[in-house]
């Protein structure tokens, strides 16, 4: 059993204070650059859609790191990043099937959501319920949010 | 005596947009929030005939009373 | 110097040179950030006396202190300029992401000067700040400009532009951002039109800090709280979940709904035009500007015609004016009305008023059908208003006289009487007449006809945070006087008005303190929004506006409401003018006292003319 970040794109007005709260809770300024979380917009479709690291149960972006500079929390399940191991090479920003890896050259590290060690600013700061953290029971249960987004975007796409 | 009861905005929700009513005589605004189950806190505001009054007024035969949550826009 | 990036970016669009330089922090102290500090630049190098489509007049974009922050709906940024429609000085407001991004790109605002000789716009990635040209961009909409300029830029930068309707000087032309967001009164999308800008692109990649992190940190939680704990602004409240359009039925059931271009004060199918009618019918999701939790921003389907898709709706008063104020109750013609309004970058409550002004002129015989191209163009008639709104701002045929707005249309046909306007500039959605305060708050707006200078519709009719009678003309110089000084604040600060619904002066202060680390108390405060009003207020005296300028249409003055709680009731304008500019301490000319100038730190070069 983990707690995971469960997205509902539905109840996304695409306000991104998520953006805000999560640079400003790691960084103290605000600047949606340095955020874990980014909102992807559909405007056509009406359809934004918050996207964040989905902690995989078997990460690429930790298979790809040679200097095991990303480990995961069999506990929690977080993929945990750990600066000082980092050499910067980007292969797990290119290994991410879901691009939710970004490294920051200004700061020189890589981006990526930690759950805020269980108590995520996102979805503190949420004012519609958009990201919620909540008790997973499965990697099916994470393919069933991201399956969701996908039928989200095509049946709104289909009207 | 009959007013008419006009219901707006998250009121309708559960109830009706417009219906008329049978109160006793002597019924103010309060009775019938109290007979649609709409507490004080809930409440926006009322209009009788279109004039902006207290829950505490009486209502006379073939009042029209709009109930609005709180609402605003600009 | 936090909240603030300290850094303007100066265009010379004659000579292409560009120049950054520092915000001038004693401005900022004075008039904070938004529509104050703007207004401050361009009193200070802009002769208000100018042509305002001319290359002498100035446009600058600015944001505020707060602006980027996740205090609640920071997300704001004003555009000033001397506005065409009205000749006053314009300022408009826009939320979105535009504001938040500038500033992000390290600036507080820009300053446009002077014209180019071709269509430019300019770029913005941090540090590079480049003109380039905009040749094929012009002509497109809204929608196709922001498309192509992030397809040619950064895909995730920011776009605020023009469309045709900018390009081909509308007076009532809009700045759109965002695509569907818009600086939208008074004009100065003409003015940016009448530069050859086409538009401005930016992406920052720099954070923003905050001057006193546990004092903002306070603030923003506080602000926050009470904004979603309140029944109008928080979840589940009345502006989430019907959007501004709630007001509809309000306003109706007080007889206070103009209709027919206010020859009327009730709509009979109001309920049809209402953002209950909107959500049941036409609503496909809420969407918000930036870091704002109130969300009243529409998204709806057109199910039908050559604009079927998912766009933006409308707010109540362009829902309002090409609805009741057309004699309109068809909500999906006012949609589509109001997307062209979007693409081709206009303000859609002038373009509204103006098509019902028009009605009334051909009604009463004014305006010959040969004008109109052999067309008919009557009151509820709903197919007529997106195919005006595209001639508007095509300026085709008869839209070409549309595009002037309603004051200069009237007046060709010999009846400016029937211009529902104050200094040339539509009045909105709420009878002057039925609202006393409103139509106050309506003659004396340094923009001309605006409802979100001073919203006193909140106590008059709403009874927010608390009611007073909409009848009577008793304590409204004042009231008017408060809410014009506290919105130049909020608007200066950069936040939405409508958080003002459930938070006031303390937490905007709070705020600011927190943000820019302003050391004022929440009465110095107030103190520079009323220094703020009476700085527009010397620029459009030292422009040539008197006290008749201050004016209401004879409408409200001289026929009376004919139903409802107000009948018989006309504005008594003249009573409460005379009190406010006592209330204001100026002459009876509307002039600012000696007395007033010096308590406010402000000076006149020459309002000679205001007597």
């Amino acid at each position: 059993m983990s707690k995971g970040l469960v997205v509902s794109p539905e109840k996304c007005t695409g306000c991104r204070t998520c953006e805000l709260a999560c640079s400003y809770s790691k960084g103290d300024n605000f600047n949606p650059k340095d955020s874990a979380v980014s909102v992807m917009f559909y405007d056509e479709i009406g359809l934004q859609i918050p996207m964040m690291c989905m902690q995989c149960d078997e990460p690429h972006c930790m298979t790809v790191c040679v200097v095991n500079a990303l480990t995961k929390d069999e506990k929690t399940g977080v993929v945990n990043y750990d600066r000082e191991k980092c050499i910067g090479c980007k292969m797990c920003v290119s290994a991410c099937p879901f691009g939710n890896m970004t490294y920051s050259s200004r700061l020189k590290r890589v981006i990526k959501c930690d759950m805020c060690g269980g108590d995520p600013q996102c979805v503190k700061m949420c004012g519609y319920g958009a990201i919620e953290y909540k008790e997973l029971d499965s990697a099916l249960d994470k393919r069933k949010i991201i399956a969701n987004q996908f039928k989200e975007a095509f049946g709104e796409g289909a009207k | 005596m009959e007013i008419e009861v006009r219901l707006f905005a998250t009121f309708r929700i559960g109830r009706w947009m417009s219906k008329r009513l049978s109160f006793q005589d002597d019924a103010k605004i309060i009775d019938v929030l109290d007979y649609l189950d709409i507490k004080k806190e809930e409440l926006g505001l009322v209009l009788v005939n279109g004039s902006y009054k207290e829950v505490d007024e009486k209502l006379n035969n073939e009042d029209i009373l709009a109930i609005f949550p709180p609402v605003a826009g600009g | 110097m936090k909240g603030y990036t300290g850094k303007l970016i100066r265009v010379d669009l004659t000579n292409k040179t560009i120049k950054t330089e520092k915000l001038n922090m004693n401005y900022a102290k004075d008039y904070f950030g938004g529509r104050g500090l703007g207004s401050k630049y361009l009193y200070e190098e802009v002769d208000p006396t100018i042509d305002a489509l001319s290359p002498e007049n100035k446009l600058i974009f600015m944001t505020g202190p707060v602006t980027g922050t996740y205090a609640t709906c920071a997300g704001r940024f004003n555009v000033v300029a001397k506005a065409p429609l009205t000749g006053t000085i314009g300022a408009a407001n826009s939320g979105g992401y535009f504001g938040p991004e500038l500033k992000f790109a390290g600036y507080d605002g820009i300053i446009f000067e002077g014209k180019s000789n071709t269509p430019v716009y300019l770029h913005i990635n941090d540090d590079l700040v480049e003109i380039k040209d905009a040749s094929h961009l012009w002509g497109k909409n809204v929608f196709e400009t922001t498309d192509m300029l992030l397809a040619e830029n950064e895909d995730d930068a920011k776009v605020a532009c023009i469309g045709p309707a900018g390009e081909k000087l509308v007076l009532f032309a809009a700045i759109m951002n965002d695509r569907d967001r818009a600086a939208g009164r008074s004009g100065l999308g003409a003015v940016m039109g009448s530069k050859n800008l086409k538009a401005v692109v930016v992406k920052g990649t720099n954070g923003i800090g905050v001057a006193n992190a546990m004092q903002f940190n306070k603030a923003a939680q506080d602000a926050r709280e009470k904004v979603l704990a309140n029944g109008v602004t928080g979840k589940n409240g009345g502006l989430q979940t019907y959007g501004t359009e709630v007001l509809v039925n309000i306003l109706n059931e007080m007889h206070a709904l103009p209709t027919n271009n206010w020859q009327s004060s009730r709509f009979e199918d109001a309920e049809k035009i209402s953002g209950e009618y909107l959500v049941e019918k036409y609503l496909v999701k809420n969407k918000a500007c930036f870091a704002c939790p109130i969300g009243c921003g529409r998204v709806v389907k057109i199910p039908d015609g050559k604009y079927k898709g998912i766009v933006a709706g409308p707010e109540y008063e362009a829902g309002w004016s090409y609805g009741a104020s057309c004699g309109i109750n068809d909500i999906n013609e006012i949609d589509k009305a109001n997307h062209v309004c979007n693409m081709l970058g206009m303000d859609p409550i002038t373009m509204g008023a103006t098509i019902a002004c028009a009605m009334e002129l051909y009604e009463k015989g004014y305006l010959p059908k040969e004008d109109l191209g052999g067309e008919e163009l009557v009151f509820g008639d709903a197919q007529s208003i997106m195919k005006w709104t595209e001639k508007a701002g095509y300026r085709e045929g008869f839209g070409d006289i549309l595009a002037l707005g309603s004051y200069r249309m009237a007046e060709k046909y010999g009846h400016p009487e029937f211009s529902m306007t104050v200094k040339k500039q539509e009045m909105p959605a709420y009878d002057g007449r039925a609202i006393q305060g409103m139509g106050l708050s309506y003659a004396t707006s340094n923009r001309g006809g605006c409802h979100v200078r001073g919203y006193v519709t909140s106590t008059e009719v709403l009874g927010i945070p608390m009611k007073t009678d909409p009848l009577t003309t008793e304590g409204k110089a004042g009231l008017v006087k408060l809410f014009q000084d506290l919105t130049a604040v909020v608007d200066s600060s950069d936040i939405c008005l409508f958080t003002t619904f459930a938070i006031g002066l303390p937490e905007v202060s709070n705020l600011l303190r927190g943000t820019a680390g302003i050391e004022m108390t929440d009465e110095e405060i107030l103190k520079a929004g009323e220094r703020i009003w009476n700085l527009e207020k010397i620029f459009n005296l030292e422009a040539g506006l008197t006290r008749e300028d201050d004016y209401l249409p004879p409408r409200l003055l001289k026929e009376p409401v004919t139903s409802g709680p107000s009948k018989g009731k006309v504005t008594e304008l003249e009573v409460m003018l005379n009190e406010y500019y006592a209330a204001r301490g100026w002459d009876e000319y509307g002039v600012p006292t000696d007395d007033k100038l010096e308590e406010l730190g402000l000076e006149m070069k020459s309002a000679q003319a205001a007597y």
